[in-house]
């Protein structure tokens, strides 16, 4: 038969599939809302940027104006993370979905239940998702870092680096470079998830394909009875 | 009933096309990411400047010039994974999708003619 080599017997959950299953739709919360926390600080940062260049604008809300830019990037792309795995883990359950009906189906027919033996797209799709994950968490908290440091310069000292001590223009310093380069690891981390996603896609491609071959299977082996 | 054969056209292997486009969409925006570390080095040589007037200069340029090029190439490695890689590999499961119709179209009147004369 066409469909056993690359098939094993009907077989539940794995561990993967169970956090899946689990984590989906917490996941895609947790994305929204934190990808809305980051809107609010960007107003917030842009409210405190206005009230700088206002006639009555004082340095300390170019300040604050600073360190809310740093969170904003730092929260709305941990977000964006958070909703593409939950993404990812949908079309997991997806997986699932198919697996078990195609079981259902095959029951039904009097048929030993098959599946498809796991593929390496379906393999790799949880790592490439998590090491994106972990990818954004880092960029967060380099992110978090970066606020901290330019939160803890004199105000004045940004406006006006050349009037600024040695450590504030370390500070200084530190955010602009780790703000410069921030955003291509925050890209890359998306970018891992978003070939996570591709790989799930291909890997439900596998499925329905296999499914199709195993009904094709069924049909030869009645066929062979009936004669 | 009229019963349809499995389009011989569905039943090469798995296309992994989708995948090799998103590889290249990822190392569009990884590439981007190695030229803003670079332009990270230059900023944070500017402060403190110790370097000559016309080496900070030279930083600024650096700092500036790649930032302008490299966030658009970033954004443009995940359009072509959001705009090329995911819709491919859509595109493929539909045609998967149509493969399994024909299997079932064609399988299926054996099965039930199988269960009519058991």
């Amino acid at each position: 038969m066409a469909t056993t080599e690359n098939s094993v017997p009907y077989k539940g959950d794995d561990a993967v599939q169970t956090m899946a299953k689990k984590m989906a739709w917490p996941l895609l919360g947790m994305g929204a809302m934190t990808v809305v926390g980051s809107l609010g600080l960007a107003i917030a940062g842009g409210i405190n940027f206005g009230d700088f260049f206002s006639p009555a604008g004082v340095a300390a809300d170019l300040g604050r104006g600073e360190a809310l830019v740093q969170l904003t990037g730092a929260f709305m792309f941990l977000g964006m993370g958070l909703i593409l795995a939950a993404i990812t883990m949908t079309l997991v359950n997806i997986v699932r979905h198919l697996r078990d009906a195609g079981r259902d189906v095959q029951i039904s027919l009097g048929a030993q239940p098959l599946q498809l033996k796991k593929p390496w797209t379906g393999t790799a799709t949880p790592m490439l998702m998590m090491m994106g994950v972990m990818t954004e968490i880092v960029a967060f908290i380099i992110g978090i870092t970066a606020a901290v440091s330019i939160g803890g310069v004199d105000p004045g000292s940004i406006a006006n680096p050349s009037g600024a001590s040695g450590a504030d223009l370390a500070d200084i310093g530190f955010t602009r470079a780790v703000g410069t380069w921030l955003p291509g690891l925050r890209l890359t981390g998306l970018a891992m998830i978003l070939i996570a996603i591709v790989l799930v896609l291909t890997t439900i491609q596998k499925v329905i394909r296999f499914q199709g071959d195993r009904v094709s299977d069924i049909a030869r082996d009645a066929q062979a009875v009936a004669v | 009933m009229t019963t349809k054969q499995p389009n011989p056209s569905n039943e090469s292997s798995v296309n992994y096309g989708p995948l090799a486009v998103g590889l290249v969409g990822a190392m569009v925006t990884a590439a981007a990411f190695i030229a803003l570390i670079i332009a990270g080095l230059a900023a944070a040589d500017l402060f403190p400047a110790t370097s000559s007037a016309s080496d900070a200069l030279q930083d600024r340029g650096i700092w500036s010039a790649t930032r302008a090029w490299a966030n658009p190439l970033g954004i443009a490695g995940l359009a072509v994974l959001l705009g090329g890689a995911v819709p491919y590999a859509l595109y493929n499961i539909r045609n998967t999708i149509s493969y399994r119709r024909d299997s079932m179209a064609s399988a299926l009147p054996a099965i039930l003619t199988k269960d009519a004369t058991s």
